[in-house]
């Protein structure tokens, strides 16, 4: 009975280790015709963002699948998808394969000039695999063909739209093409209809100089930005502000104030996760010492610093904050004529506070992806794209900004992003003199910063601990609980010209002890920003068109509830380099009160005109 | 107009109002006039106006008052502008680096003291 028993558990275990050994790398067979049916065919039930992830997860298992009846179809995906990463997918899966027939479309791959390095030498690793390590044939002196378009969609994630560089097509914001110049360039002559491009590859000399490469940041320089981060940004402005200093001996008066801030963000986006920071300082500071025994001296200091966390589930996100300030007051007025009248004053006021709650989706800021779509089109427009920007170009691009913002010129930024798209295979050709130009408009239009894009609820409940003067008495002091609700929205549309935005916020004041004010306040804000490029990417001018509402109550005896609505209006127009239009208005109602105010200002001319021998 | 003058005009005005009934506009507050550092608060404009609205937004000052000796938000503007050059940007400044809690004073927003607000007293004369 017990060698029976033994003998059932050793057959039981042996059962459980057969189970639980790694299953050999053979799809079932059954999949396979599945599989292949999904890379062709798109479900009716799915929509086409969600078939592009299947067929990626469908090329990857027919590469492992190490069924032959995949290649034919690995080989198409291989020839044809030079756009979308299920093309990579299918030449590592030749290689796992281990087809010989896999083997000259790796070839023709490697000999390919249009062809990312990337992309080659992933075809060089599949090659050697299938036991063909012979060097690649070497390119054609001539100029070949350009990739074919992709048969397939396109990466989702692709920021540029277009897929072909057909002659005098535009799309999108960038200047417009005017008068093709693809002839002027130093890229070989293309095809009737085609564009041919050359071997890309580091720039070797041309317009911009010879050796641009020791211009570009290598990855080390580059910002550590997760690989996920949808979106991430960190803005400094140290030392901002200004001085004054004075002294005359007219008035024998010394006069000095300064305004002087700094401030330091940062914030990272990422599928699940999001935090960021917020950390400030501010001084002000002044002296005035006139004749006689009047002296006014006084500084303020205030510090700030706040952070957040997010944590995702979907568009569904949970978060946590906290917020912290301190405000330190001096001020000594000295009256010679009046010592009544004399102020010394020190006040200092604290906040420490947390929040906890919820929300949906999330507001990004997309101002360098817009700059990488502006590139694409200016490429597009000079019939020097040869394929569209993929994302792991654009994050190189963008990251590569970000390293060289410090810069004092755009030098550096334009040479780098230059020799970037023409490692890409991007830019055909050495650019000349109108493209560079148009390339340095995009690298330096600062219509592009803080550019929203997305929808953000918020509701979160607050508590904290406020510290406040003792006189005057202030409405909120000690613990505070309160519940606030924000929203905001912004949306980039027409190619990336027209910005529409807005925003909401909601606050109450909650468990208010008594004869303790409650306030609470609501307000809502749209805003339209339409921008201008003329013919070469320069910025023409940005009409701003704004509404806000604001409703609130302090909660004290006799207050009032307030309501304000306010407008604007902002327009300007550079007519030539020494001309230009500037039209701005307002106008706002606050419980009857009526405030409007309007500005035109418009000068015409022309730069001097000047000769000197 | 000294700035020392100018305050002692505004105290004066003050000083005679006190304790009038009156037709007073509050004006609303802002996101950021209660609550701490978890609201969000925008800069204010580096003007006279500016400044004075950023008062109004915090609950420092009213709008308007039918009682002309009220410092109020017209009162305001006057004032900073009759200022000297050096003067009117440390008021400015020191208006818009303040949170909403150090700009009110006993009084306000229907009746402050101008004389209070430690921000009107920075430049000095």
């Amino acid at each position: 009975m017990r060698a029976t028993e033994v003998l059932a558990a050793a057959i039981v275990a042996a059962a459980a280790a057969f189970a639980a050994a790694p299953a050999p790398a053979h799809a079932q067979p059954a999949d396979v015709p599945a599989q292949i049916k999904l890379l062709e065919t798109q479900p009716a039930d799915m929509d086409r963002a969600t078939w592009k992830d299947k067929r990626r997860d469908a090329a990857r298992k027919l590469a492992q699948s190490r069924d032959r009846r995949a290649t034919a179809v690995l080989i198409k995906l291989a020839e044809t998808e030079t756009f979308d990463i299920i093309g990579e997918i299918a030449i590592e899966g030749l290689g796992n394969l281990g087809d010989p027939a896999g083997a000259p479309v790796l070839q023709k791959i490697i000999a390919d000039p249009s062809r990312d390095k990337s992309q080659k030498d992933l075809a060089r690793k599949a090659l050697a695999k299938l036991g063909d390590a012979r060097p690649a044939p070497t390119p054609p002196a001539a100029p070949t063909a350009p990739p074919s378009p992709p048969t397939g969609p396109t990466s989702p994630t692709t920021p540029t739209t277009p897929t072909s560089s057909t002659a005098g097509s535009t799309q999108g914001a960038g200047p417009p093409s005017g008068t093709p110049r693809a002839a002027t360039r130093a890229a070989p002559e293309p095809p009737p209809g085609r564009a041919a491009p050359p071997e890309p590859g580091p720039v070797a000399d041309g317009l911009l100089g010879a050796g641009p490469s020791s211009d570009v940041p290598g990855a080390a320089a580059l910002p550590a930005v997760p690989d996920d981060a949808l979106a991430a940004y960190e803005r400094i402005t140290f030392a901002g502000g200004t001085a004054n200093l004075g002294y005359d001996t007219a008035r024998k008066r010394v006069a000095f104030d300064a305004d002087v801030a700094g401030h330091y963000q940062k914030r990272i986006e990422r599928e699940t996760m999001a935090w960021g920071m917020d950390v400030g300082a501010h001084v002000v500071a002044g002296y005035i010492n006139p004749d006689g025994p009047a002296v006014t001296r006084g500084l303020q200091l205030d510090v700030t610093a706040s952070g957040e966390a997010r944590f995702y589930s979907g568009r569904v996100y949970g978060i946590g904050k906290a917020a912290g300030a301190a405000q330190a007051n001096y001020v000594s007025d000295v009256d010679p004529g009046n010592p009544d009248n004399t102020l010394k004053d020190t006040r200092f006021t604290a906040d420490l506070q947390i929040a906890i709650g919820g929300g949906y989706g999330r507001v990004l800021d997309v101002g360098a992806a817009i700059r990488v779509r502006r590139l694409a089109r200016t490429l597009e427009a000079a019939h020097a794209l040869g394929k569209p920007i993929d994302p792991s170009t654009a994050r190189r691009l963008q990251l590569t900004w970000w390293a060289l913002r410090g810069e004092r010129s755009g030098y550096r930024a334009l040479v780098a992003t230059v020799a970037i798209l023409r490692e890409a295979g991007v830019l055909l050709g050495e650019p000349d003199a109108g493209l560079s130009y148009e390339l340095l408009n995009a690298l330096r239009d600062s219509q592009l910063f803080l550019r929203p894009s997305g929808l953000d609820l918020q509701l979160v409940f607050g508590e904290g601990y406020l510290q406040r003067p003792d006189q005057p008495m202030a409405n909120e002091s000690g613990r505070v609980e309160q519940v606030l609700a924000s929203a905001a929205y912004g949306a980039q549309v027409d190619d990336d010209k027209l910005e529409l935005s807005g925003g909401g916020y909601a606050r109450l004041r909650l468990f208010a002890p008594d004869n303790t004010p409650a306030p609470w306040a609501l307000g809502a804000s749209a805003r339209m920003r339409r921008f201008a490029y003329g013919e070469h990417g320069d910025p023409l001018g940005a009409l701003d068109v704004s509404a806000d509402l604001q409703i609130s109550d302090d909660d004290l005896m006799n207050s009032q509830i307030g309501q304000r609505l306010t407008g604007q209006l902002g327009f300007t127009l550079w007519l030539n380099q020494a001309s230009g239009v500037r039209l701005a208005a307002s106008v706002g109602e606050d419980r009857g009160a009526l405030f409007i105010g309007a500005e035109l200002t418009a000068t015409y001319g022309l730069l001097d005109g000047t000769f000197a021998r | 107009m000294t700035g020392r003058f100018a305050i002692a005009v505004l105290c004066a005005g003050w000083a005679s109002a006190c304790g009038a009934g009156d037709d007073t506009t509050e004006g609303t507050r802002a996101e950021c006039a209660q609550g701490g550092a978890l609201t969000d608060c925008p800069d204010a404009q580096r003007t006279s106006a500016g400044a004075c609205w950023r008062l109004v937004d915090c609950g420092a000052i009213s709008i308007k008052s039918d009682n002309e000796n009220r410092f109020t938000w017209g009162r305001c503007v006057d004032g900073i502008d009759g200022f000297s050059a050096d003067r009117q940007r440390l008021v400015i400044n020191c208006i818009a680096a303040s949170t909403c809690d150090e700009l009110r004073v006993g009084g306000s927003p229907r009746n402050p003291n101008p004389n209070d607000m430690h921000c009107l007293r920075f430049g000095g004369p």
